[in-house]
């Protein structure tokens, strides 16, 4: 088990680096950000003396380890239309959009598993029927659609849940099922087909064969449906997240998505950069905890 | 639909006329025929903008599914058939390209060189070919195996020409299969980078555009939001039926 | 102790319904053994699930019959009675015990949960440890935690039947339970379960293709062929003395060739296919000695010396 977590530690750390790399390699394609800092009137001195200051004029790999040291330390630089340390305006954003990306999650899970479930059990039926085209039909909406339809329906025509901005309960709600109607839908079948499968797998006959309660039996079948389940939430999480960002620009919702999307249109590169970071380190994060998760439940993948 | 739009689109689809705008679809209250599914708020004909639309969407998926299907293909082939080194050392590439996430690269290239429609095509399919290698790589791993594979390698058939002839033709059924559902994402991915302004450029036509600017007139004209989005979803939905459909046909433990 | 009488069963695949038990009658007296014998797909394997009821839709169906366990008929029994009656009373011994076994759940957990509710929690693991060190199984206690992954195919085997004899069964079902194991473990299996059945008295319902190994373990042979129930009778009268043609090609084929798996080249040509209805007897269109009677009339089981067979030709002479 160590040794598994170990090695999925190790494939995190390189996805990340990699992703730090990209970046890092793209600021530095895109110009040189003197350009950006000082003024039309600055003689060529100035400018020498302004890429001096910024470190520009060591070696690349001097440039990078420095980059790489600013970020270990949380320093992702100032942000210009703000007026603040980018740190600052992340961590006031991140807990908006974790809170969101995690009501999305628990709506497609729970209800997702829940249909999924009910589908496999009534397989052939009338459920099993209305789930599958639910399923399909989720899976074919992009979730932006629905964002705006749901506000369009709920907020504007029948005024029941507020269209933007943060607040209490209410104002998640519509945000977190037009997030999660997607990944909803993808859970919500997959866990009918890994659930049929349960049921079709001889150590299930096995199982009835042993005359075990109908709970035992269950909690057999419902523990090997969940593995791929698991799988694909980690998946589903992972998309999640780059999800918020649209929808929070939709709903105006203050997480760091629409902090990255306002930055884009006023060329605050620091906070996107800083975004992408943080969104890529989360999406690893959660999918190493899914991994570690996985081998948790399932004893073959320790060993 | 997308296809005759070369051919066929009612009026100019950037031609505004501002005395007709917000005009309902013809078939309710208000509407005329001039405009069949109304206009938007710049007086624009939403059925040549949606045609537009479609023409856009299409080309992009289309040559997003080409190339991630050929570079996706070319990888599984070289990591599947030669193995070795090479092999770990493509699956994990295959595995980074698959945790990444592609909608901040592309805020990311977008921010930098500006909206596009090459950054789209561009950072769709820099995700996109992970799953042909994925896949395609598994089904080249046990085709390997298989006799008349090695029967052409003993024979001294090189590995290009068993790649050609022995390989390809068998796994075309799953590259088709992939390259269905592949084009309803891209369909989907291409609307949410327009939608948040770094795709298609205004005023050219996109689904994704006319969802964005929708949104200022959900109580005046409800059509504006539903249209583009029952397009988009509509063809996602037929895209996705088509490739389960396509799915099952290859799949022979699937057939009855 | 088991009767079987008029089973008839059907597999459904979507529309499509395919008959692999038809009229099946069997008895199995207390404390003997009964051997089902018969080529894959003969419904020897069919008719092992259908005593414990695991034939059920949307796999397949038991359409007809009754099947008599201590005189009364499981058919009729509610889902919790039977239920109780395989908690309690009938073992089962899979074929394949690393595809049996839950791969989630730990061997101590799979065991505790066929062990009577009356042996207190606190001597349930001795309980358990004990039983599988009887079978065989080394340094039992320390391995009840482990996974069933983590033990070779012939110790899985040996949990499969610890499972079942944590039950105290008056019936053991096995089916087919060496064929997944290696040669050098079979036997070891075989002389186990055999064991057992003489010690506590249970009764044996053993299904093989193997008359060598049926002649192990059994006392009494019921020789299937395209779900149909060919000849039975006390299995060394059978071995010696075959009446069905099908028996001797079977009996015949293990004498002469050395190597097994080549055994049913001897008789030429295909099981006929599981249809609804079928005409004549089922064996005819490979059948050396059919003529136009057995084609079109099946014959009934009939009694010969001890020893009955469903064949029109029983002491007719091989003209070939």
């Amino acid at each position: 088990m160590v040794r598994y977590v170990l090695q999925r530690l190790l494939q995190a750390a390189i996805v990340l680096v990699v992703v730090v790399t990209i970046v890092f390699v793209l600021e530095r394609l895109s110009g040189s950000p003197v350009d950006l800092l000082v003024s039309s009137r600055a003689t060529a001195a100035d400018i020498t003396a302004m890429s001096k200051y910024l470190g520009l004029e060591d070696p690349i790999y001097v440039q990078y380890g420095r980059y790489l040291l600013r970020l270990a330390q949380g320093d992702f630089g100032e942000s210009f239309s703000y007026r603040a340390p980018v740190r600052d305006l992340i961590v006031n954003a991140f807990p908006y959009t974790a809170a969101l990306a995690v009501a999305a999650f628990i709506f497609a899970s729970v209800v997702g598993v829940t249909l999924g479930t009910l589908a496999a059990v009534r397989s052939g039926g009338r459920v099993d029927a209305v789930v599958r085209g639910f399923g399909f039909i989720g899976q074919s909406v992009p979730s932006f659609w629905l964002a705006i339809i749901f506000v369009m329906i709920f907020a504007v025509k029948l005024g029941w849940l507020p269209a933007f901005g943060s607040g209490g309960v209410d104002h998640l709600i519509l945000p977190a099922v037009a997030l999660g109607a997607f990944p909803m839908a993808a859970i919500s079948r997959l866990t009918r087909s890994a659930t049929l499968d349960a049921l079709r797998a001889d150590h299930m006959l096995f199982e009835r064969s042993k005359g075990v309660s109908p709970s035992v039996f269950l909690s057999h079948l419902l523990r090997n449906a969940s593995l791929p389940v698991i799988t694909l939430s980690g998946i589903q999480l992972g998309e999640l997240l780059s999800g918020t960002i649209i929808v929070e620009t939709i709903f105006a919702w203050p997480g760091v998505g629409q902090l990255a999307i306002q930055a884009l249109s006023t060329r605050d590169y620091n906070i996107v950069q800083a975004v992408v970071l943080v969104q890529t380190a989360t999406f690893v994060l959660l999918n190493l905890l899914v991994d570690i998760s996985y081998g948790w439940l399932d004893p073959r993948v320790r060993t | 639909m997308g296809a005759i739009g070369p051919f066929f689109t009612p009026h100019d689809p950037t031609r505004v006329d501002l005395a007709n705008n917000l005009l309902p679809p013809a078939f309710f209250p208000g509407g005329v025929w001039t405009y069949p599914l109304g206009t938007d708020q710049l007086g624009r004909d939403m059925l040549s903008r949606l045609i537009g639309g479609a023409r856009v969407s299409l080309l992009v998926a289309l040559v997003v599914v080409l190339v991630s299907g050929a570079f996706g293909t070319t990888i599984a082939m070289l990591s599947g058939y030669l193995g070795g080194r090479l092999d770990s050392f493509l699956m994990r590439l295959t595995d980074a390209a698959l945790a990444f996430p592609f909608l901040l690269v592309a805020i990311v290239l977008a921010g930098i060189f500006g909206p596009s429609i090459q950054i789209v095509i561009l950072t769709i399919a820099l995700v996109g070919w992970a799953s042909y290698a994925r896949v395609i790589r598994s089904e080249v791993l046990s085709l390997k195996t298989r006799d008349f594979v090695t029967m052409a390698s003993v024979m001294g058939a090189g590995p290009a020409w068993i790649i050609r002839r022995h390989l390809l033709p068998n796994v075309t059924g799953s590259i088709v299969v992939l390259a269905t559902l592949q084009l309803g994402r891209a369909i989907v991915s291409e609307a949410a980078l327009s939608f948040l302004g770094i795709g298609v450029r205004p005023p050219a036509p996109s689904w994704g555009g006319m969802l964005s600017d929708s949104q200022q007139y959900l109580i005046a004209a409800w059509w504006l939001p539903t249209l583009p989005g029952l397009a988009l979803s509509l063809t996602v939905l037929s895209s996705n039926l088509m490739g389960d459909w396509l799915r099952k046909l290859n799949d022979p433990t699937q057939r009855h | 102790m088991l009767e079987i009488r008029g089973l008839r069963v059907v597999y459904l695949a979507g529309k499509r319904r395919m008959v692999a038990v038809r009229n099946v009658d069997l008895e199995l007296s207390t404390g003997s053994a009964v051997a089902l014998v018969g080529e894959s797909g003969s419904g020897k394997s069919t008719i092992a699930l259908s005593v414990m009821r695991l034939i059920r839709p949307p796999v397949g169906k038991i359409e007809a019959g009754r099947i008599e366990f201590a005189g009364e008929d499981l058919l009729t029994f509610s889902e919790s009675r039977m239920r109780d009656v395989l908690h309690k009373e009938i073992g089962y011994v899979p074929q394949d015990p690393a595809a049996a076994l839950d791969p989630l759940c730990t061997i101590g957990r799979h065991i505790n949960e066929t062990l009577s509710a009356s042996v207190p929690s606190s001597e349930r693991r001795t309980a358990i440890a004990n039983l599988l060190e009887s079978l065989g199984v080394k340094n039992a206690r320390s391995r009840l935690g482990s996974y069933p992954h983590e033990f070779s195919g012939g110790m899985q085997q040996r949990v499969a039947i610890a499972i079942a004899l944590a039950k105290h069964p008056k019936l053991l079902i096995a089916d087919e339970p060496t064929t997944a194991l290696d040669v050098t473990t079979q036997l070891g299996i075989l002389t186990l379960i055999d064991r057992l059945r003489r010690e506590n008295g249970i009764s044996l319902l053993f299904v093989t293709h193997d008359f060598s190994i049926a002649r192990l373990l059994c006392q009494q042979v019921v020789v299937l062929y395209a779900g149909e129930v060919m000849e039975k009778g006390p299995i060394n009268d059978v071995m010696t003395n075959p009446r069905h043609p099908y028996t001797k090609a079977l009996v015949g084929a293990i004498l002469r060739e050395p190597a097994p798996r080549s055994r049913l080249l001897a008789i030429p040509g295909q099981p006929p296919s599981p249809v609804d209805v079928r005409v004549g007897c089922p064996f005819a269109p490979r059948c050396p000695l059919a003529d136009a009677k057995c084609a079109k009339e099946n014959p009934p089981l009939e009694n010969y010396g001890g020893v009955a067979a469903a064949c029109w030709k029983v002491g007719a002479k091989a003209t070939q």
